[in-house]
């Protein structure tokens, strides 16, 4: 227990320093970068002047590192400032979003997972045959399509042709549930689709290692039934890859639903990002920069808890 | 069960036995990885051919576009905009949204495009053999810093971190390229490092140091090598996930600009006629995925050829 | 190319809308005629929800914000919650909201304005001169910052009793109604005015909707306000706007019925042009699509190389690539063909190729490297402009064109601040309601739409005889005068005209718009069943 402890400390302590980096280095790019939150906020027909006199009232005159070290300052006590625009506190704001976006990712892991471990464990039973062959294929392919040309075949197709769900928007589950999931359906699907390819080449190859194993001959000598071999036995050395490409398209979810959120209107925390940088609203892209920093370290931490708890040879280190 | 295999695989090795090459001048360390025996692969033989095929054929005619007969130039207009195929050079593919060659803007986006996945991919190389060799070798705070690196770069999420450096730097071929290269540095920079981890305990290593050999002299005529079978097979995907990533630049907006053809600017502008015009965006669309498919493919083939775990995560 | 259905009942409403234009008269106020200045279609229910579709937030809720009539930019937003003074219809007819007149008798020294009795607003405060002027005056401090100094700055007002208000402008200004309709007609109650420098995100007016919820990622939703000073209105019982930022999928949501009304161009809907599910609403006003060249660049301060960009340029070709429509026709005149104003004389020259390689033979013999920026703001169609124009342009020997894509939300500040290009494209229309202020900012010394940095002492006379003119023939003849310097000057180059259209769900009528375009939401509802 004391060890585990310690290597969640470890791991806390380190996740510190890539904050700072992380934080330290948004806050330089967006002072290279063209335009100014008083240009967002006074618009087209302002004067040079006018935008600079709001720049200066958000203390956008000072020094990036001055500026930088106000924002830290007041992070660290919890105020992480207000948004550009409606004024509104950071932290509620984000949190909304990584609902959104959370809800959106959880629900492609659970569509992805559902398609893909059964897949592939009766790709891995017949490994080497039609289905197996076709379904690899398949995989591969659907890995080689980019997110944008995802959304546009999945409009089409639902939107388009099956005239089933709505083109774009969102509705908060707190609204009505199923309003909910008719308009999370189709961005999570597009999602998912790329992930359940992902899951199901990591969980096949490693399961046709397993079942390679003297164990499972071991087992069928026994003479267990063929489906307690599968769950029982089979696909519990796999639980381990799961868990971390679980973990690594958690990370990537959180963080790269952009176009798809782009895409249908989500509001998610992608599209905020998107949104907070055209606008340069500096305390808003330093929150979800840190959001995302926090998300990554955190599920880092979990999935090497998981790794410790499923397989007790491992120790964390 | 039943076992398709017709030759057991043995141990689960790194995939390769060293083999010691007397010199004139002495005795020079194992520096030479064999590829295991070749094991069937299962699936995908026509596919790997079509893969090789595919990007070959890509390859040629980007290099030698300029040569091709009867290829009009990327930024020339042949006809009236959003035209179907027709039986000529230029119109093979038809026309794009003001009328120029689809075919040839293709063509020579794949120069765009493959020069990005390469050039980008050199970079992200080096940092990660530097950061991850030295982090590996060394360990303790080597590692460390590393470590940090590499989950500051991967903690950030990619598309952002491109958009804020490419408006920063610049959307030029320049721009891109190296935001590209930073981003996947840190794929990099794991991978060297868990190889050159696995890599320092083993006993040519240690009869090398015996030997008198320096660390730089380790690392890069010992270890680097025994590298090259793990970072084989992670290349070509890195490769086609750049060749995707600066696609998804070009769509958000941030891409290369114009007039320059890239597939990723090509789809984007074809997306937004797609409604009426629905084949401007298919053959870019198309292109795209053949390629990422056949790097994937062959990145596919290499990494069971060489049997490394990680190369499968 | 066969006509749609949408498409002929496009046209006759445009010529519909042209012949009262032929009536139109500005300045002071002036009868409105029945088509273009009244909602279309039945009249609507009472009830209702409606969701409008836009591409962007707002920033502000502050009335000296506002960036045009635009649709689909703030003042939509700005027209729900405060209501206006008055506005300028299609035609260049004044429509009075809280104003009841707005005159003057000396020929723009001095203007009264009146206001409607016993208006309030939603705080309970009185909507009264004093209010009026405290808004104007607040406009015209250069401490708050706001666009709206461009206009509020000119004058000065005095409060004469409750419901009047004189206002003097600096220069006699005939058309100061038309400037204070189309910037400063919004008015919010003095109570919620912000400290210097704050944004104002609680908005207060006496307009027909009360802001409900803003959410900058979302959109805004807004909800009927009881107090209306018009009984009856609005029909509606909330209004919403939601951010939609990929323009094809605003146009598949309108479709699917997942909102209702979205505003853009009759070519972003061709393939939906026979769908019964939708309809489309047409701003008469139309505009014009060009490009702007600008003057005080090195190459293009002389106006060879202007004439020789234009002759080169094919405007049929440009308009058929910007829109995808191959039946789209080009034109270079400054008016359309149905306006008052229009003389197919003054078009600029046919292209000719050849005349134009020999001016920019002539030019880069003298020395001058002929080398164009072309800035382009990044969204698909001006995209396709600027390639073709890249593409048209390097055909001719000596010429190079480097092409410069930015952002949209940057692109004004580093044309029109800046002047950082040789050659750039006008996103959108330039709207062409009441041409005698509108070309003053096109063409005019330090307008605010004067990319071109165009300073011409003839034309500055030109203008200001257009906006003084007190009869139709004075304005025609002021306007023609204007053509005449375009033509010979070329500071931009028309190759278009374009409407600016919504697109909506069969269901919703009641559609009036003004000048530029902003709906009128008090007046628009559902269709009974």
């Amino acid at each position: 227990m004391k060890a585990t402890l310690r290597a969640i400390g470890t791991r806390l302590l380190y996740g510190i320093p890539v904050l700072l980096i992380v934080t330290l280095g948004a806050a330089a790019l967006m002072d290279l970068m063209p335009g100014s939150p008083g240009q967002a906020i006074l618009g087209d027909a302002a004067t040079a002047e006018q935008v600079a006199a709001i720049n200066a009232q958000l203390g956008y005159d000072q020094p990036f590192l001055q500026r930088y070290l106000d924002w830290a300052g007041s992070a660290l006590r919890g105020d992480f400032g207000q948004t550009l625009f409606s004024r509104e506190p950071v932290a509620e704001v984000l949190l909304r979003r990584l609902a959104v976006t959370a809800q959106l990712a959880l629900m492609a892991l659970v569509m992805a997972l559902a398609v893909a471990v059964p897949l592939a464990l009766i790709a891995a039973l017949r490994a080497g045959k039609l289905l197996d062959r076709v379904l690899g294929f398949v995989t591969s392919a659907l890995l080689s399509i980019p997110s944008f040309v995802t959304v546009v075949l999945v409009s089409l197709i639902f939107v388009v042709w099956l005239g089933a769900f709505p083109a774009t928007g969102w509705v908060p589950p707190s609204d009505s549930l199923a309003d909910n999931l008719r308009y999370a359906f189709l961005p999570a699907l597009s999602l998912s689709i790329y992930e359940c390819a992902f899951f199901y080449r990591v969980i096949r190859s490693d399961l046709t290692g397993t079942l390679r194993e003297d164990f499972i001959l071991v087992a069928r000598a026994k003479g267990l039934p063929r489906t307690h071999i599968i769950t029982r036995h089979a696909l519990r050395p796999s639980i381990t890859s799961l868990v971390t490409v679980m973990g690594l398209s958690l990370g990537r979810l959180l963080g790269g639903a952009v176009i798809v959120e782009f895409f249908f209107a989500v509001p998610g925390l992608g599209a905020e990002a998107v949104n907070a940088v055209s606008i340069k609203d500096m305390p808003m892209i330093q929150g979800i920069v840190t959001v995302c920093v926090v998300a990554y370290v955190l599920i880092f931490i979990v999935v090497d808890l998981a790794y410790a708890w499923i397989d007790p040879r491992v120790s964390v280190r | 069960m039943t076992s398709q295999l017709k030759q057991d695989p043995g141990p689960r090795t790194q995939g390769f036995n060293a083999v010691i090459r007397p010199k004139r001048w002495g005795t020079s360390l194992p520096l030479v990885p064999r590829l295991k025996p070749r094991r069937p692969r299962k699936a995908n033989r026509g596919a790997l051919w079509f893969a090789v095929a595919w990007l070959t054929v890509l390859v040629l005619a980007a290099v030698f576009a300029d040569v091709i007969p009867g290829l009009p130039a990327y930024d020339e207009k042949i006809g009236a905009f959003a035209q179907p195929p027709e039986l000529s050079i230029g119109g093979l593919l038809g026309t794009d949204g003001i009328g120029r060659s689809n075919l040839s803007r293709i063509i020579y986006g794949a120069r765009i495009s493959l020069t990005i996945a390469v050039v980008s991919t050199l970079i992200g190389l080096v940092i990660g053999l530097v950061v991850g060799m030295i982090g590996g070798y060394y360990r303790g705070a080597w590692e460390a810093t590393a470590n940090v690196i590499a989950n500051t770069l991967s903690a950030l999420p990619p598309l952002l971190l491109l958009l804020a450096l490419v408006s920063a730097i610049g959307a030029s071929l320049f721009g891109i390229t190296i935001a590209l290269g930073v981003v996947i540095a840190d794929l990099y920079i794991r991978v060297t490092k868990g190889a050159v981890i696995g890599n320092t305990n083993r006993e040519y290593v240690l009869a090398a140091r015996a030997l008198g050999a320096g660390d730089f002299r380790i690392m890069t005529r010992e270890i680097l090598p025994n590298l090259v079978p793990v970072l084989g097979s992670i290349i070509p995907m890195a490769m086609a996930i750049m060749i995707v990533v600066e696609g998804s630049l070009s769509f958000l907006g941030y891409g290369i600009p114009a007039p320059t053809p890239s597939w990723g600017g090509m789809i984007a502008a074809g997306a937004d006629i797609m409604r009426q015009f629905p084949l401007v965006i298919l053959w870019p669309v198309v292109t795209l995925f053949l390629t990422v498919f056949s790097f994937n493919t062959i990145g596919d083939h290499l990494a069971s050829r060489t049997d490394v775990r990680e190369a499968k995560l | 190319m066969k006509m749609s259905r949408l498409r002929i009942a496009a046209v006759a409403a445009m010529s519909a809308a042209a012949i009262a234009l032929a009536g139109c008269s500005g300045g002071g106020g002036s009868p409105s005629s029945p088509s273009a200045s009244a909602p279309s279609g039945e009249t609507p229910v009472a009830g209702g929800d409606l969701e409008i579709i836009v591409a962007g937030t707002i920033a502000t809720w502050d009335p000296g914000s506002s960036t045009g009539s635009f649709p689909g930019v703030n003042w939509d937003r700005l027209y729900a919650v405060y209501g206006a003074l008055l506005s300028v219809n299609v035609d260049g007819s004044m429509d009075y909201g809280f104003a009841e007149s707005l005159t003057t008798e000396d020929g723009g020294a001095t203007w009264t304005l009146k206001l409607k009795p016993d208006l309030t607003f939603t705080d309970g405060e009185p909507y009264d001169a004093a209010a009026v002027k405290a808004n104007w005056d607040r406009f015209a401090d250069p401490a708050n910052a706001l666009g709206a100094i461009s206009v509020a700055g000119t004058f000065t007002s005095e409060v004469i009793d409750e419901t009047t208000l004189e206002i003097t402008p600096s220069e006699p200004n005939p058309v100061l109604d038309i400037q204070i309709a189309n910037a400063i007609p919004f008015i919010a109650s003095p109570k919620s005015f912000p400290e210097p420098g704050e944004n104002l995100t609680e908005p207060v007016g006496a307009g027909p909707f009360v802001l409900d919820e803003w959410d900058p990622a979302v959109g805004e939703s807004l909800v009927k306000n009881e107090d209306y000073h018009i009984d009856g209105l609005p029909y509606l019982d909330s209004l919403t706007f939601t951010l939609v930022a990929d323009p094809a999928q605003r146009v598949s949501t309108v479709v699917q019925g997942g909102a209702n009304i979205m505003n853009g161009y009759p070519f972003q809907w061709v393939s939906d042009a026979d769908n019964p599910a939708v309809g489309v609403f047409p701003v008469a006003s139309g505009g014009i699509r060009h490009f702007v060249f600008n003057t005080t660049s090195d190459l293009f301060s002389d106006v060879r190389a202007r004439q020789a960009v234009q002759l080169a340029v094919n405007p049929d070709e440009m308009v058929q690539t910007l829109t995808q429509d191959p039946s789209a026709q080009g034109s270079t005149a400054l008016f359309p063909e149905s306006s008052p104003y229009y003389d197919g004389a003054l078009s600029l020259p046919e292209q000719d190729v050849e005349a134009a390689q020999e001016l920019v033979d002539e030019i880069t013999a003298e020395g001058t490297d002929f080398t164009v920026d072309l800035l382009v703001a990044g969204v698909p169609e001006l995209i396709r402009a600027g390639e073709l124009l890249q593409l048209t342009l390097q055909q001719l020997d000596g010429v190079t064109v480097n092409l410069n894509q930015i952002p949209i939300p940057d692109w004004r500040a580093e044309a029109f601040d800046k002047d950082n290009f040789d050659i750039t494209f006008y996103p959108g229309v330039f709207d062409l309601d009441s041409p005698q202020v509108g070309m003053g900012a096109l063409f005019g010394k330090g307008g605010l739409d004067n990319f071109a940095n165009f300073d011409n002492a003839d034309m500055e006379a030109a203008l200001a005889e257009a906006r003084e003119a007190t009869t139709d023939d004075d304005r025609q003849a002021a306007l023609r005068k204007v053509q005449e310097i375009y033509v010979e000057e070329v500071p931009i180059v028309v190759f278009g005209i374009d409407y600016r259209s919504f697109l909506h769900t069969a269901d919703v009528v009641g559609f009036q718009s003004m000048g530029r375009g902003a709906l009128y939401t008090d007046r628009i509802g559902f269709k009974s069943e």
